[in-house]
């Protein structure tokens, strides 16, 4: 299958700073890409390469078959919706939807359908005549989305879409974008690993500007080490670093230590957690909180890069 | 289309800032009233004259008394304008330390002294007799810029006196020729032409605050994406400024129009010639913007030229030449690179001589030109700044 998107040897410098390093990644159409990576990845930086608004310094990028750099018109086939908020406050939300879907080409009328029918689908009707100064910030967060659709692009880049936004909102959004994953390549970043495993196909994982991984969630997670994961929280580093010597000797499974929080690792960890928490108990070290849950992308973010994603 | 499409979007957004616009188009005509304001009833200054009047008089052979100071007193009250309004605005005065006090605030401009013999010496001069001549003393400060003008009328009252209660006879006679209704123009009506430039020359903020904000709130980003090219964001934005721009031209011309202002020449002159000058300083404008990231930024730096169109180019008032080079018998001058310099020569011509378009030639093309170069830049820069430049 020809791919929607396709960057090749991708490099950009700011100066002595290496933004993004030999960059190759291919993303097919229907797929949803996530892009997870703490600040300063890399993230940003690839999707304005991505949708034209940055010139690499190296490498090509290709969308929908045809070079960016000898085809520019191919961007309007992007829609992108930004981290920051992009919109232009004296206008209603209705006047600016059909102004910029004016700009890409769209008939008046069509503009006009399209600007009511986005409005609808963001529940934003009611606010449809009002200046986008006076939204809330979730509202104008809804508005910067509808704006990236507005002209209907087959891809759809959303740079952190669930930023800022309330939790009823945030549900919606999520919906949303599975509904569109159907007709749509979408390119998705975001710091929330939750947000990454539920709308992802694939998972693409950067770190100080190069690639680490490229591949579905369940199989990153797997990477990681198979079953359930045991968090002990303890009092102070010390307390966690004496109970990582204990359970070492112990335990069959991987420990992973990250400050005064001990990762444990395992098939059926929930039989043995009794006696883990015994043997803490006898050499005190009782943690002071446990917690049990599965593997999530943090893990395997963890395992990369030896950091948490929001440090 | 598109251009049309960014017009309307632009002019909506402007409107809906009413601080902004209020600024744009209610300032200049502020102005206008301000300067009328200056000049009493919309007329032209009143120099203030402290007379000090020492005259004895004397009798005359045939009996009758001659009080030449007061005669003279009367002569320079009676110096006007063509409009019919005192030139000389005379007051009497007893102590000299008060009337020098007086100067020294500027409450005053000239003091005369008048002295005690006058009235003998003309007398002595009337019947031919040899005298010395009567000593009248003009005191004020040499630094007041209209103490030069209220000396000058002064001489020139008391040179009528001579000729009329003396009956000297001059060798020459001066005959004054106005050209169009040059004589018939008040001194607020002087400025006028250059109020109404100075409606457009305050475009520079608005230009480069409209076009900054789209920066700094990232919407150009999104205008980008679209594929809009900067030429028909800048022209379509421009276009919204202009339409903003002659409104406040015109606003200024009915407010002074409303006080008294009339123009020789035809109106429609004078609009073609300040819309063509507000597109000059849209250009202008858009070089501020293409150097500039934030609105606070383009603010500050808009001064820049402001003081720049309004200091050098005869807005205020007039600047002198600085010869560069002459081209086809014509020497160009330093500030005439600045396009309301050739603003302000038109509208006054327009004006004040009642020239038609025909007539306006080297002002129009100096100014279209000049247009064209300062919008050519304004775009060239943005586009390699801001569209361009944002890619590298």
């Amino acid at each position: 299958m020809e791919p929607a998107v396709k960057l090749k040897g991708i490099s950009k410098y700011y100066g002595a700073l290496r933004a993004v390093h030999d960059l190759s990644l291919d993303i097919f159409p229907g797929e949803v890409l996530g892009f997870l990576g703490p600040n300063g990845a890399g993230k940003t930086t690839t999707i304005q390469i991505l949708c034209g608004l940055l010139a690499a310094d190296e490498g090509s990028v290709s969308v929908l078959g045809q070079q960016l750099s000898q085809s520019p018109e191919v961007k309007a086939s992007i829609g992108l919706c930004p981290q920051d908020v992009l919109i232009w406050p004296y206008l209603t939300c209705y006047e600016q939807l059909r102004w910029l879907g004016g700009l890409y080409g769209l008939t008046a009328g069509h503009a006009r359908s399209r600007a009511e029918e986005l409005l609808e689908l963001l529940e934003l009707t009611p606010k449809s005549n009002k200046q986008a100064k006076t939204l809330s910030g979730g509202m104008k967060r809804r508005l910067n989305l509808a704006l990236a659709l507005v002209h209907d692009p087959e891809i759809l880049v959303l740079d952190e879409p669930e930023a800022g936004l309330d939790p009823q909102s945030r549900v919606n959004v999520r919906s949303l974008i599975k509904s569109l994953a159907a007709k749509k390549t979408i390119i998705l970043t975001t710091h929330n690993m939750d947000e990454a495993d539920r709308l992802s196909d694939r998972v693409a994982v950067m770190d100080h500007g190069e690639l680490l991984v490229l591949d579905t969630p369940e199989r990153l997670k797997s990477r990681v080490g198979e079953g359930d994961v045991l968090e002990l929280v303890f009092a102070n580093e010390s307390a966690a670093r004496r109970a990582e010597r204990l359970l070492e000797n112990r335990f069959s499974g991987s420990v992973l230590r990250d400050s005064r929080l001990l990762i444990l690792r395992s098939l059926n960890i929930l039989k043995h957690m009794p006696r883990f928490l015994a043997t803490l108990t006898d050499e005190g070290c009782s943690p002071v909180e446990s917690r049990l849950r599965q593997n999530t992308l943090e893990d395997v973010f963890i395992q990369l890069t030896g950091r948490r994603l929001d440090e | 289309m598109k251009i049309l499409s960014v017009f309307w979007k632009s002019l909506r957004e402007q409107l809906r800032q009413p601080l902004v616009l209020a600024l744009t188009l209610l300032l200049p005509a502020c102005f206008v009233l301000l300067y009328w304001m200056f000049f009493p009833g919309g007329g032209s200054t009143s120099y203030s004259v402290l007379i000090i009047n020492q005259d004895e008089g004397v009798v005359l052979e045939e009996g009758l008394d001659l009080h030449a100071g007061e005669d003279l007193i009367g002569e320079l009250a009676s110096v006007r304008y063509q409009s019919g309004d005192s030139l000389l605005s005379i007051k009497q005065m007893a102590s000299r330390p008060e009337a020098e006090q007086k100067l020294r605030d500027r409450k005053a401009t000239l003091l005369l002294i008048i002295p005690v013999d006058f009235s003998a010496k003309i007398k002595q001069f009337t019947n031919g007799e040899i005298a010395h001549p009567a000593a009248l003393t003009f005191v004020g400060d040499l630094t007041n810029p209209y103490y030069s003008v209220a000396a000058i009328f002064c001489s020139a009252g008391l040179e009528n006196y001579l000729q009329t209660y003396a009956g000297q006879v001059s060798a020459v006679e001066i005959l004054e020729e106005a050209l169009g209704d040059s004589a018939g123009r008040s001194e607020f009506e002087l400025y006028v032409p250059g109020l109404l430039v100075f409606a457009e020359v305050l475009l520079v903020f608005q230009a480069s605050m409209v076009i900054a904000g789209e920066v700094e709130a990232g919407t150009l980003q999104r205008i980008r994406m679209t594929g809009l090219s900067s030429f028909e964001y800048l022209f379509g934005t421009g276009l919204a400024l202009e339409v903003i721009g002659t409104a406040a031209l015109l606003l200024a011309f009915l407010t002074a129009h409303l006080l008294g202002f009339e123009s020789e020449g035809p109106l429609l002159a004078a609009v073609v010639i300040g819309a063509i000058t507000g597109l000059a300083i849209i250009g202008s404008g858009l070089i501020v913007a293409a150097l500039t990231r934030t609105v606070s930024q383009a603010f500050l730096l808009a001064n820049f030229p402001l003081v720049l169109f309004m200091f050098f180019t005869d807005v205020i008032y007039p600047v002198p030449a600085v010869p560069l080079f002459t081209i086809g018998g014509h020497t160009l001058n330093l500030f005439e690179i600045l396009p309301p310099t050739h603003a302000v020569i038109a509208l006054n011509k327009i004006f004040s001589l009642g020239t038609s378009f025909r007539d306006l030639g080297y002002e129009l093309s100096m100014l279209t030109g000049l247009t064209i170069l300062y919008v050519w830049v304004g775009v060239f820069l943005f586009d390699r700044i801001h569209i361009k430049g944002k890619r590298k």
